[in-house]
């Protein structure tokens, strides 16, 4: 077990730069670990609907394209 | 009748930079039943073309009618999905029978994609002015 005296020697040691790092990476597991939304500097969730890789599908819609005559 | 149509992006938010638009394609949809106006996000990077549930409902598309195709990816791969024709009519081209995959997912946009409209439409982008142009490919 890491003793107080240690911690704290060990964080006045740090760069102000990976102090602050620890911080925001701290208010990440507390908000995680709790129902608050994330905090700003998370990036949002992206939704990609771009259907790059049905192939499978994409070989049906010709399929019946050139197989149907007139429209649905 | 015009050779080429062009068009500007449309912002998703309107309190945006016009910089952030994105190529929406205003179209006009026809099923055997009913037809209906809508903004189709020109995506080259889709292998189909890509229908939202409600969009297929208010053109009197019956799902139960409509025949199952392989299974989508991505976000829409948790929702089944039926393949569609319609006829598409851009600007004041002749209307042309394109196939959808109409798929159960309701928050889905309106795709124009590889299969089959950039195969009927050859399309110029000019993302630094934000316009776009159309035009059919040669019969």
């Amino acid at each position: 077990m890491l003793t107080e005296q240690y911690l704290v020697e060990t964080w006045r040691d740090l760069p102000v730069t990976q102090q602050q790092q620890l911080i925001n990476f701290l208010d990440i597991l507390r908000f995680k670990e709790s129902s608050q939304p994330m905090p700003a500097l998370t990036l949002p969730t992206i939704e990609i609907y771009s259907q790059f890789d049905s192939h499978e599908a994409a070989k049906d819609l010709m399929q019946l394209l050139e197989s149907t005559d007139g429209i649905s | 009748m015009a050779e080429v149509e062009v068009f500007s992006y449309i912002p998703e938010n309107a309190s945006l930079r016009e910089s952030q638009g994105l190529p929406y394609l205003p179209i006009l949809l026809t099923s055997s039943r009913l037809q209906l106006a809508a903004n189709a996000l020109l995506d080259t990077g889709s292998a189909i073309n890509v229908l939202p549930y409600r969009l297929g409902v208010q053109l009197g598309l019956v799902w139960e009618e409509q025949v199952p195709i392989a299974q989508l990816t991505g976000n829409l791969a948790t929702a089944e999905a039926r393949g569609v024709l319609l006829l598409g009519q851009v600007g004041q081209f002749p209307a042309t029978r394109l196939v959808f995959a109409w798929t159960m997912n309701e928050n889905a946009p309106l795709i124009l994609g590889q299969g089959n409209f950039f195969q009927q439409f050859l399309v110029c982008f000019d993302g630094r002015n934000q316009t776009f142009s159309v035009r059919p490919h040669d019969q």
